[in-house]
């Protein structure tokens, strides 16, 4: 299949149903897949791989049950294969000290603090793909509706690899 | 023993013709040695005054053969010891210039002719013995008595006791003035003492300086003694800038002795401290009077020995009273110390106490102020899902939606494991796409027989329209499901922050604690479904206290130690009373135990929520259950181990008055 899944990891449900309500338009191109704990994220990850697909983004709450969303960060950055996955907290209870952490070992990519608005995180996801792509050298052209960034049609007019 | 005369000439005629006529006139009473040389008579000499003889008589001759007369008799005057002898010059008239100077010094005392006869010798014996008796030997009276004038022994006698009498007489009265000083009052002493001053050195000077002046300054040299007539003064030392009394009323009525004794540099400055009057008396002077007034020295002493007492006493009372002062010093730097403990204690629960109040005042207002659009938004949702659903009935074409949405609403909560499951089950069980099996499942379409029975309900819709109306509708039944969530969420910390800040207070009650135990146990029985529960209920006097606010206290323990056990195990509830007075509630469990690191911050207000779900209290639980039990004028406890975590709440059946304050947090 080969599709870029977007990972949102939150432990409220009526929170995970809010961003994949405001994750929806990227249903069509994207897998979107939803997780409430970091176990539940670990499996998720795992079976994403598993069936050929790769996680391009997470969308990780801070806090969690046991846990914290920047610890959680910081283990994916620590192994090899996860380097590349785009990371972005989602919180509104990091506090100075997690937030530096998150960017100097977590790899933290975007940081949105709630409450957001749709437009806000849509924004963040558009460019955080977009920069996946670029960085993975991936083929924009199918996205090109959806994510509608001109550094996509920069590479694209520089004859990028197309699968 | 006869007395001794001795004789030195050279010429033994002289000699024999001296000792004839000494024998013819004064018979044995006198015994006679000649000699010729001047040395055998010295020698002589000093073994008979050291003999204890009596010396009387010295001749000598005018030519000797080692020296003459002349010089022998001032050689022999010279030697004290044989002052006392009378000494005579064998000389004829004028035959030695010198005879008269030393017969004026006291020298000699006698010339003899050397053609003397013996009436010439017996007048010169009878003048110098006479003397010499009254003199130096009145013990040869008896022996010597033809020999003497005994007129003139007489006079001398009668003026001698004349002497004795007045020396007893003075040694009368200086005794009789050493006995009567030591009656005397000090002012007594001091007025004769200044008097006898006046009478012998024709009134020495008097000074007199104004009240507050310095009349002498520490380390001056010394050389006068001030002795003071009228008037008060005390001595201090200047210390570390500051003047230190040390004698006031220990002063005394000397000044100024003691460093003039001791030759040292004053050793008290001494300020007048009313108009005072003394006497200025230098070394000299005391010394004079105190040689010629045996009284005064008496008296002097007398004053010196009891104003050195004083400052004796004085000293020894100052010792004392700095023992005394370092003592109570000690002691109140002790209680100093205590106290400030206790005040550091207290404005830490002071702050402590402030910052609770404030919290509580913040919490107050806040939840006043959500309190009304959070019951709107509760309103409003169940109003919109109501009138929606109504709507829809009216709707044929949405038979779907309208069959969905009340579905959705009531959805119970599953995780994201059960979803994917249900999801991936769909999917093979429909053979549609992932992403539409996730918006059927999020819609509560979980199964190929709900999807069927829902495309029944509208067969003129195609599968992708009937997945976009399930989902439409699942989506907004899950909204309104949300709304309805979260605000009753937000209406529960608003209670539980009311209930923290107390704003909704209940007047107490008689209250029978095992039975609030019962009741919130019964309101919790669905959550101890896998809970045993042991009650050890003790026999309890009912308490006055608020029952609800009480239940609340209980809920949150038991719900705290029911999360502790993962919602199974053994819960033990126990009620006694610990003391008279008072009653105990223990809520015991065997659950993974509170770190030591959490256990500091328990009671502490934070705002979090577990695990995403509503939670008693959301974290408030605690610090409210101990605010509460506080108010009651009680005290909550607790120990934990892995395994066994017991908390106590101690509370006095009548709540002290002043724990009832409505505004104070935390008592």
């Amino acid at each position: 299949m080969n599709r870029i899944a977007i990972l949102s990891l939150e432990d409220e449900a009526e929170v995970r149903q809010a961003i994949a309500r405001d994750l929806e338009p990227f249903a069509k191109l994207f897998r979107i897949e939803a997780a409430e704990d970091v176990g539940d994220a670990r499996e998720l990850i795992q079976s994403i791989d598993d069936e050929g697909d790769r996680t391009g983004l997470i969308l990780c709450d801070h806090r969690l049950p046991g846990t914290t969303g920047v610890e959680f960060l910081t283990q994916l950055q620590a192994e090899p294969e996860h380097q590349g996955m785009r990371k972005v907290l989602v919180t509104g209870q990091a506090d100075q000290q997690d937030t530096i952490r998150a960017i100097n070992d977590g790899g933290l990519h975007r940081y949105i603090a709630k409450p957001w608005s749709a437009d806000e995180l849509q924004g963040v996801v558009r460019e955080q793909l977009t920069e996946y792509l670029l960085e993975q050298d991936l083929d924009p052209m199918p996205f090109l509706s959806l994510l509608d960034d001109p550094r996509l049609l920069e590479r694209i007019g520089r004859g990028a690899r197309i699968d | 023993m006869p007395a001794l005369v001795l004789c030195a000439h050279r010429d033994p005629a002289v000699a024999g013709r001296l000792h004839d006529a000494l024998a013819r006139v004064a018979g044995d009473a006198l015994a006679f040695e000649p000699f010729t040389r001047f040395r055998t008579l010295d020698d002589r000499a000093a073994e008979a005054i050291a003999a204890g003889e009596d010396l009387a008589l010295i001749f000598t001759g005018v030519e000797l053969q080692e020296t003459n007369g002349v010089e022998l008799i001032r050689r022999l005057h010279d030697e004290p010891p044989l002052r006392a002898a009378r000494k005579v010059l064998i000389a004829a008239a004028d035959e030695v210039a010198e005879a008269d100077s030393l017969l004026q010094l006291g020298a000699l005392h006698g010339r003899l002719d050397p053609d003397f006869d013996d009436q010439a010798l017996e007048v010169l014996l009878r003048n110098l013995l006479t003397d010499f008796v009254v003199q130096s030997a009145p013990h040869l009276i008896d022996e010597l008595h033809s020999l003497l004038d005994l007129r003139s022994l007489a006079g001398a006698f009668s003026s001698a006791r004349d002497n004795l009498r007045r020396l007893s007489e003075r040694l009368d009265q200086v005794e009789r003035s050493v006995i009567a000083v030591d009656k005397m009052s000090d002012d007594r002493i001091e007025t004769e003492m200044v008097q006898e001053f006046d009478h012998l050195l024709d009134h020495p000077e008097r000074r007199h300086y104004a009240a507050g002046e310095v009349m002498l300054h520490e380390g001056d040299e010394p050389g006068t003694i001030w002795i003071l007539i009228s008037g008060k003064v005390k001595l201090f030392r200047t210390v570390e800038g500051e003047d230190l009394t040390f004698h006031s009323e220990s002063a005394g009525r000397i000044v100024g002795l003691m460093s003039l004794s001791l030759q040292s540099p004053i050793f008290f400055s001494c300020r007048a401290v009313t108009e005072v009057t003394a006497l200025v008396l230098s070394r000299e002077q005391i010394q004079d009077a105190i040689h010629r007034s045996p009284v005064l020295s008496n008296y002097l002493i007398t004053v010196i020995l009891r104003s050195m007492a004083r400052r004796n006493r004085r000293a020894v009372q100052l010792l004392t009273q700095v023992r005394t002062l370092n003592r109570r010093l000690s002691e109140q730097r002790d209680e100093l110390a205590s106290t400030l403990e206790e005040l550091r204690d207290t404005q830490e629960r002071l702050i402590d106490s402030a910052k609770m109040a404030t919290l509580g005042n913040l919490a107050a207002g806040m939840a006043h102020e959500l309190n009304n659009p959070v019951a709107a938004i509760l309103a409003a949702a169940g109003y919109l899902g109501r009138d929606l659903e109504a709507l829809l009935a009216t709707a044929p074409r949405l038979a779907v939606a309208s069959a969905v949405i009340p579905e959705a609403r009531e959805l119970p909560p599953r995780s994201t494991r059960e979803e994917r499951q249900l999801r991936n089950a769909l999917v093979a069980d429909l053979g549609i796409e992932s992403t539409a099996a996730s918006r059927l499942v999020a819609a509560g379409v979980t199964n190929g027989p709900a999807f069927g029975r829902l495309a029944a309900l509208d067969p003129s819709l195609g599968d992708a329209e009937l997945i976009s109306q399930i989902d439409r509708a699942g989506q907004i039944g899950s909204a309104l499901r949300n709304i309805t969530n979260c605000s009753t969420r937000i209406a529960a910390l608003v209670r539980s922050l009311k209930a923290y800040a107390r704003s909704d207070e209940a007047p107490a009650e008689t209250t029978e604690i095992n039975t609030t135990l019962d009741d919130v146990l019964l309101i919790l029985a669905n959550k101890l479904r896998d809970v045993r529960v042991a009650k050890h209920y003790g026999e309890l006097p009912p308490v006055t206290a608020n029952a609800s606010q009480l239940q609340q206290v209980w809920t949150n323990l038991i719900t705290n130690a029911v999360q502790a056990m993962n919602d199974r195990g053994d819960l033990e509830l126990r009620t006694s009373v610990p003391r008279p007075g008072w009653v105990r509630v223990e809520v015991e469990d065997h659950g993974r135990g509170i770190p030591p690191e959490a256990a500091e911050h328990l009671f502490e207000a934070r705002f979090t929520t577990r695990g995403g779900r509503v939670e008693f209290g959301l974290g408030l639980g605690l610090p409210i259950s101990r605010s509460i039990v506080r108010r009651h004028g009680g005290e909550i406890s607790f120990t934990s181990e892995p395994g066994r975590t017991v908390f106590a709440v101690d509370l006095p059946r009548h709540p002290p008055p002043s724990s009832d304050h409505p505004n104070d947090p935390s008592p």
